[in-house]
């Protein structure tokens, strides 16, 4: 039960920070000021 | 690595074992949680500066102006995400201090002038420089670039008939928290226009490598 809790909350989180990752890597800048190196998957 | 990459690498990490997901996607996973937890912090430190100086309302309006704008046109950029988010405060916080303590005591006729000149000075900027990439995320491609400088262009565009809303509103209802508002949007827009020129380049670099020797200083003292 608890296993299954915490699978469906990984999965929730690897849905927003995909989105998250893929909206960013759309747009010139990242919030602030201070830019990472982007991932091969989305160059 | 800064410590913020460093957690959200651990993050990934820890979903990816857990879900059995490839070292690609990984990556990817890192670099969302990475913009969440820079993006949390940038706006932690602004809202902590903004209630201590009393100038939460300001600081938001004019760091969220910037930073929306930012996302489409680029601009310079510091070391290490504690130094961007400490940059932001000392500009932000610096910007909002301003505005309430000195700008908004300003005669509106003079006011309204320097609004119009901002987003003019504004729109030049987008037409002339927008999008400016950095050496992590080079824009060679010009159809994203073109696509980037007209998304730019409607922003400060939509921005400018927000602020038409305000000051008329305000000229009905006196109410100066509408023309704080306004001119608050003016100056975020104005300062995100500098990071694109030379002179936000050397602001930045100062302040990067100042806080930069801050940290040094400390280390070594400990």
């Amino acid at each position: 039960m608890k296993k299954n809790f915490a699978v469906k909350v990984m999965t929730f989180a690897v849905v927003m920070l995909t989105f998250l990752a893929t909206t960013t890597t759309a747009s010139a800048c990242w919030f602030g000021i201070y830019q990472p190196e982007v991932p091969k998957l989305l160059r | 690595m800064s410590g913020v990459e460093k957690l959200s690498k651990v993050i990934a990490s820890k979903i990816s074992t857990n879900l059995s997901i490839d070292k690609d996607h990984e990556e990817v996973l890192a670099y969302g949680a990475f913009a969440l937890i820079q993006t949390l912090m940038s706006i932690l430190v602004i809202v902590v500066f903004g209630v201590f100086f009393n100038v939460l309302m300001e600081s938001l309006v004019i760091s969220f102006s910037a930073a929306i704008l930012r996302k489409f046109s680029g601009g310079d950029h510091a070391s290490s995400p504690v130094n961007c988010a400490l940059i932001g405060m000392i500009i932000f916080g610096g910007l909002s201090i301003l505005v309430k303590n000195i700008v908004m005591n300003i005669n509106f006729l003079y006011l309204v002038a320097v609004m119009i000149m901002a987003f003019a000075f504004t729109f030049y900027i987008m037409f002339k420089y927008s999008p400016v990439g950095c050496a992590n995320k080079p824009l060679k491609n010009q159809n994203i670039r073109k696509h980037l400088r007209r998304q730019s262009i409607v922003f400060v565009l939509s921005l400018l008939i927000i602020n038409i809303i305000l000051i008329t509103v305000y000229l009905k209802t006196k109410n100066t928290y509408l023309l704080s508002i306004a001119v608050c949007i003016s100056t975020g827009i104005v300062w995100q226009s500098i990071t694109l020129v030379s002179l936000g380049h050397l602001i930045i670099e100062k302040l990067d490598k100042v806080i930069g020797g801050i940290k040094i200083f400390k280390r070594r003292t400990n």
